[in-house]
């Protein structure tokens, strides 16, 4: 699975500094294989939110490579490097005055597909994460759950064939037993669609059940990476092994 | 994409019906204007529109020309400042104001004073030289500016000439008019010649320093010779002995240009050279301001006997001022009828300008985020301009009638909409900002197809806000001659008659409801579905 050679995600030496003087990266290298998952674990402020945006261009680095499919990330304009790559957020991030049909056909159209392609993966979309597509197409945002809503991004995120997705404490907004129900479902549609997954999460549970690998972060940088396994046999730091017991980072 | 369109096509569509309607209305405007017409201006107060409605309609009878009226200006500076401009041909003037306000003259008291011929000539050779205008032949009577007291305290204090008023001034209630407190031939000379030091001094309308003196509420006011309202309230005037006040006696002022023009204004104006002293125009302005009959009445009646006709304008037997407040809005719906479409215009043409600045520019200053809070807090000064002051500064430019009130509501609706536009978009929900952005929206997109659908409800807001404003600041458009229910709300001021300041200011206030209600059902269209609070 390790496939050095082609990592779908490569970060090499990145810094952030923010404008006021937060050094909010100092220089993180990570990748994530083709079909691998990675998950970026740490407290709030660690940088782990910081370093996934710097691969669909939300946040530029300072220094430091970054790149998609081999590419550099700032070889081309954002918007096209952005619509290939699936994004998902803790709290609800649907467009609140766009229909359910709307949303998750939103990549599609951006890619200019014809409209009834666009209506055909829409529906196979909504299907695969469980919504029965005629009864949900025409509803908004504000008539779901936020249990169903969280499942219209993930159709939203997948629906125009993205590779790789990015996502940012997926399920950290939802109650714990529908949490626990989307973790399973997520591992199903990721084999099924064959896609690589960056993964921020201060849960570390979440991260040793969905994730091939584990990176752990601390203010700007990466303590270490690994298997769980790996980490829980050999913690690199008295952090890391602390983290370990603990089993979630504090927030 | 398609609905996204949609929504941004109903704004376009809606901006394009609101310019087009206004393009239109100003068209009309400007075609209906001069042939071969004359523009009859007054002041705002009573016998300056008596004045002009004589003028008005010996032109009407005497010539073929079509008389405009645009009477109660508020103020020497902007009557003159509109026959200046043009916006109006003529209007009574007094010379001794014109010597002193508008020539800024020194007036010389004590036996170098001058006398009414003098000043005629003086203001005459003058004006002729710097304005290109004419006076001609005053109407005989003077009408100065007068300090009075009540008789009782004219009695207590034995107080004859303003000499002795300034000897007990601390000890007595002022309350003079605001153009007088700021003229050289008022309180500035008043302080100056005799030391003056009013202690309790109050700005007042004209017509209530009359009734707050028969009331006993104050001591001292300013009047005019010709006030009919002098022996109403049995007030004593004061000598004015060392010759602060100069003459003042009323003529047409007329522009060159006109006159060259319409030579026969002259010839019909002439009628009225020396036809009325104090004690005939003091008369003639108690009809008007106790018994209300209409300056129409009073003024053909006159001319009538000027001529030895029947008067055109009959009498009417039993007056207006006996209808309940009700029967008086029914008698005047058809003025106010048109007042009230004046008014709605004017608001509507400031509204529509107002968005085609104020929401661009909000959008603008998105992306100049550093510089946003500086401009928009630029533009909220505009707001802390008082209104008639903003007005009066639009004359100079623009002139008066509706152009200058239309820039002054349009510059009053720019703080609000703005406002709210940049707030309405900077804020949107940051988390569906973020997601649209990050599944690769351009900027222009997330603006046109997520902050802009999302700040929708604000920025209507912001226009209601705007729209409620104008409708109420629209009322002090009449000060310049714009109309709409300002009009009677500024005539009733100056008879101290509530009934007509309410046959405007309830209308105005139900229009404002209105136009609110109006705006919050377009709100709830333009809302768009799936936000909370939409159908």
């Amino acid at each position: 699975m390790n496939d050095r050679s082609d990592p779908i995600l490569q970060a090499r030496d990145v810094h952030v500094h923010y404008t006021g003087g937060v050094h909010a990266l100092r220089g993180v290298s990570v990748h994530v294989a083709t079909g691998e998952t990675v998950a970026l674990v740490g407290e709030s402020g660690s940088g782990k939110s910081t370093l996934l945006k710097t691969f669909n261009r939300l946040v530029e680095p300072t220094q430091g490579e970054v790149r998609v499919r081999g590419e550099a990330v700032d070889a081309g304009r954002p918007e096209e490097l952005r619509r290939s790559i699936g994004y998902i957020q803790q709290e609800s991030s649907l467009l609140p005055h766009w229909t359910v049909g709307r949303n998750v056909g939103l990549v599609p159209r951006l890619l200019g597909w014809p409209r009834e392609r666009v209506e055909v993966r829409t529906q196979e979309l909504l299907a695969l994460v469980g919504l029965e597509p005629a009864a949900y197409v025409d509803r908004y945002p504000l008539q779901l759950s936020g249990g169903q809503r969280q499942r219209v991004a993930f159709a939203r995120a997948l629906a125009g064939e993205a590779k790789v997705v990015l996502m940012d404490e997926p399920f950290g907004a939802l109650d714990p037993l529908i949490r626990h129900d989307m973790q399973r479902e997520f591992s199903q549609w990721r084999e099924r669609l064959g896609i690589s997954t960056l993964m921020v999460t201060h849960d570390l549970q979440v991260a040793a059940r969905l994730a091939d690998r584990i990176a752990v972060m601390r203010d700007g940088e990466i303590l270490q990476v690994g298997s769980a396994r790996e980490l829980s046999e050999a913690p690199a730091t008295s952090y890391v092994q602390d983290l370990l017991r603990r089993g979630e980072v504090t927030i | 994409m398609r609905s996204v369109k949609g929504a941004v096509a109903r704004w376009v569509g809606l901006a394009f019906a609101w310019v087009g309607l206004a393009l239109v209305i100003l068209i009309a405007g400007a075609s209906s204007a001069r042939a071969d017409k004359v523009v009859v201006g007054s002041k705002n107060f009573s016998e300056s529109r008596l004045l002009a409605e004589m003028f008005a309609q010996l032109i009407e009878s005497r010539t073929s020309l079509q008389v405009e009226r645009r009477f109660n200006l508020a103020g020497t500076a902007i009557c003159f400042g509109a026959l200046e401009s043009g916006d109006i041909d003529l209007y009574p003037e007094y010379t001794g104001t014109g010597f002193v306000t508008l020539l800024n003259l020194p007036v010389a008291s004590g036996p170098d004073a001058l006398s009414p011929a003098q000043v005629l000539a003086v203001v005459r050779r003058e004006f002729r030289a710097r304005h290109d205008m004419e006076w001609l032949g005053p109407l005989g009577f003077e009408n100065a500016y007068e300090v009075a007291v009540t008789r009782a305290v004219a009695e207590r204090f034995k107080l004859v000439t303003i000499g002795d008023l300034a000897n007990v001034d601390a000890r007595l209630r002022f309350a003079f008019g605001y153009e007088f407190m700021e003229r050289e031939d008022g309180l500035v000379g008043l302080r100056r010649v005799y030391g003056l030091q009013p202690q309790d001094l109050t700005g007042m309308q004209q017509s209530l320093k009359y009734q707050a003196a028969g009331d006993g509420r104050i001591d001292v006011l300013d009047v005019y010779t010709t006030d009919g309202l002098i022996l109403v309230h049995d007030l004593v005037i004061l000598q004015d002995d060392r010759g602060v006040f100069p003459p003042y006696a009323a003529a047409p002022l007329v522009r060159g240009a006109t006159l060259r023009e319409y030579p026969e204004l002259a010839v019909a104006l002439g009628e009225l050279t020396s036809v009325l002293d104090e004690s005939g125009m003091r008369e003639l302005n108690r009809q008007a301001e106790v018994d209300q009959v209409p300056i129409e009445t009073v003024a053909a009646t006159f001319l009538a006997n000027l001529s030895g006709e029947n008067a055109v304008h009959e009498i009417p037997t039993d007056s207006d001022r006996d209808l309940s407040f009700f029967a008086y809005l029914w008698a005047q719906r058809g003025d106010l009828l048109g007042q009230t479409g004046t008014h709605l215009l004017l608001v509507a043409i400031a509204l529509v300008l107002g968005v085609l600045v104020a929401l661009p520019l909000g959008l603008f200053l998105h992306r100049r985020a550093s510089s946003a809070e500086t401009v928009i807090r630029g533009v909220g000064v505009l707001q802390t301009i008082p209104s008639i002051a903003l007005l009066a500064f639009m004359i100079p430019a623009l002139g008066v009638g509706a152009k200058p009130a239309v820039a002054a509501l349009f510059l009053y609706s720019l703080f609000p909409i703005l406002r709210n536009t940049y707030t309405g978009v900077s804020g949107a929900d940051p988390n569906a900002v973020e997601s649209a952005r990050a599944l690769g929206m351009t900027s222009g997109q997330v603006m046109r197809s997520v902050r802009l659908p999302l700040a929708a409800p604000i920025i209507m807001a912001g226009l209601r806000t705007a729209a409620v404003i104008s409708v109420g600041t629209a009322t002090l458009a009449a000060f310049i001659g714009a109309g709409g229910l300002g009009q009677p709300i500024v005539s009733g001021l100056q008879l101290n008659d509530t009934r007509i300041v309410l046959s405007g200011a309830i209308p105005a206030a139900l229009l404002a409801l209105a136009v609110d209600a109006l705006l919050g059902g377009l709100e709830r269209r333009l809302r768009p579905k799936g936000l909370a609070g939409s159908k």
